[in-house]
């Protein structure tokens, strides 16, 4: 069976493979495999990704189309890929990860000093499908927004070599990945797999409402009551107040 | 199987069932029939629930409602004795009240047709209960149990129930049918 390809197509006059320096070239892998990894890590925090999960298969060269292969993780690289082209093709970049934006941006850039066009799509059986049109970023349609908040559950990952991060999987079953300092990782560090309550401040993404990054500014163990006794608690104190 | 990391809320009609005594009102010409039947249908629900290890996350708003019945010094009291327990409240917030903006947007100015301009609009018709439906789409709950049928008109992520169902996402085989808990007790 063919293996459906992703593929990022920039079209401009002019453009083709051997019009870009190297680095250009280069850059433009790197970007897309950043805003993939991005939006895979965002959905599946505890997901490791190998560095070759996909790789440059083939560039056409009428204009600059980058084919990329699915080598692993076939499942939630699709998902990542239809999730990038979704929010490209709606606007809704609010709701990607800040590095899948940056790379976004980058994009943008580059095809207003090229005067080109992105276009993302799937290829299979050598046909392309069109899934997505992108120009430039509109910044009225960036509209996060801050709250400061304290979410509950459990501390799954902590730590990190260059960005340590925490992952918190909430009571819903919800993980959200939080940024943290070096040293409030080494301190909490004997939290892994404990509940705990982490505060802090969380992007908001203000299409979709949906968390898109969480800044913990303090973590502390904390053990939630079940429902019974979260029940028989409020009871007692109702009745005992009056 | 039993699953984990799930977590549900119950509007404050439900609420108000859990929180009485843990024995149903005897029957008698004040007390309807329907009030000792929802009774028994919330604290069925409640064990099953308990019995599956779902959590409970209590929209703030609802121990207000609690609350009311209580003078202010007692509320305080009320409260006070709240502030130490590891209760999993959820607060009104900023992304609460735009979640709810959302969904009050999409019933009355979308969907109902009706209330098309904003000067026909029956605040009235704007349930209490879709403050508690906004807090519990924040959470990322699963569900959220009412005894109030038009709250499952509101648009939301969140699954809106009625006493009688199981939450989604349980496999057929995990439910647990009223009948074994009864004999377990």
């Amino acid at each position: 069976m063919n293996p459906v390809l992703l593929e990022l197509r920039f079209i401009g006059k002019n453009l083709k493979p051997k019009t870009l320096s190297i680095k250009e070239l280069t850059t433009l892998l790197d970007r897309f495999d950043r805003a993939m990894k991005a939006i895979m890590v965002s959905r599946h925090p505890h997901l490791e990704i190998p560095p070759n999960y996909i790789s440059l298969e083939n560039i056409k060269h009428n204009s600059i189309g980058l084919q990329c292969a699915v080598n692993s993780l076939d499942e939630e690289s699709y998902e990542a890929f239809s999730e990038f082209s979704e929010g490209i093709q709606s606007g809704d970049y609010d709701n990607f990860p800040a590095e899948s934006l940056d790379s976004l941006n980058y994009f943008s850039t580059f095809n207003k000093k090229r005067n080109s066009t992105m276009v993302v799509g799937t290829r299979k059986s050598g046909r392309f499908k069109k899934l997505a049109e992108f120009k430039g970023i509109e910044k009225s349609k960036l509209s996060s927004f801050s709250d400061t908040r304290t979410l509950y559950g459990e501390l799954i990952q902590i730590g990190g070599k260059t960005n340590p991060k925490a992952i918190l999987r909430e009571y819903s079953g919800r993980e959200i990945q939080g940024d943290i300092s070096k040293e409030m990782a080494m301190k909490n560090s004997h939290l892994l797999y404990k509940e705990i309550k982490a505060t802090g401040v969380v992007k908001i993404s203000g299409h979709t409402l949906a968390p898109l990054s969480f800044r913990i500014d303090s973590i502390s163990p904390f053990k939630a009551l079940t429902m019974e006794e979260s029940i028989d608690s409020i009871r007692a104190a109702l009745k005992s107040s009056k | 199987m039993t699953p984990k990391n799930k977590l549900v809320c119950f509007d404050s009609s439900v609420f108000k069932y859990i929180f009485r005594d843990k024995k149903p009102p005897r029957r008698s010409k004040d007390i309807p029939v329907d009030y000792i039947v929802e009774f028994e249908k919330a604290q069925t629900l409640y064990k099953r629930l308990t019995k599956l290890e779902y959590r409970i996350l209590v929209p703030s708003i609802v121990l207000s409602e609690s609350a009311c019945i209580l003078s202010p010094d007692d509320q305080n009291k009320f409260f006070s004795k709240l502030d130490d327990k590891n209760i999993l409240v959820g607060d009104f917030t900023l992304s609460t009240s735009r979640i709810l903006a959302k969904i009050l947007h999409m019933r009355y100015y979308k969907e109902d047709r009706s209330h098309k301009s904003h000067l026909k609009i029956d605040k009235s018709k704007m349930k209490y209960d879709s403050l508690i439906l906004a807090i519990a789409e924040e959470w990322n709950c699963d569900a959220l149990y009412t005894t109030d049928g038009d709250l499952g008109k509101y648009y939301s992520k969140v699954a809106v129930l009625s006493m009688d169902e199981n939450p989604p996402g349980l496999f057929y085989t995990d439910r647990i049918p009223l009948e074994s808990i009864e004999e377990e007790e």
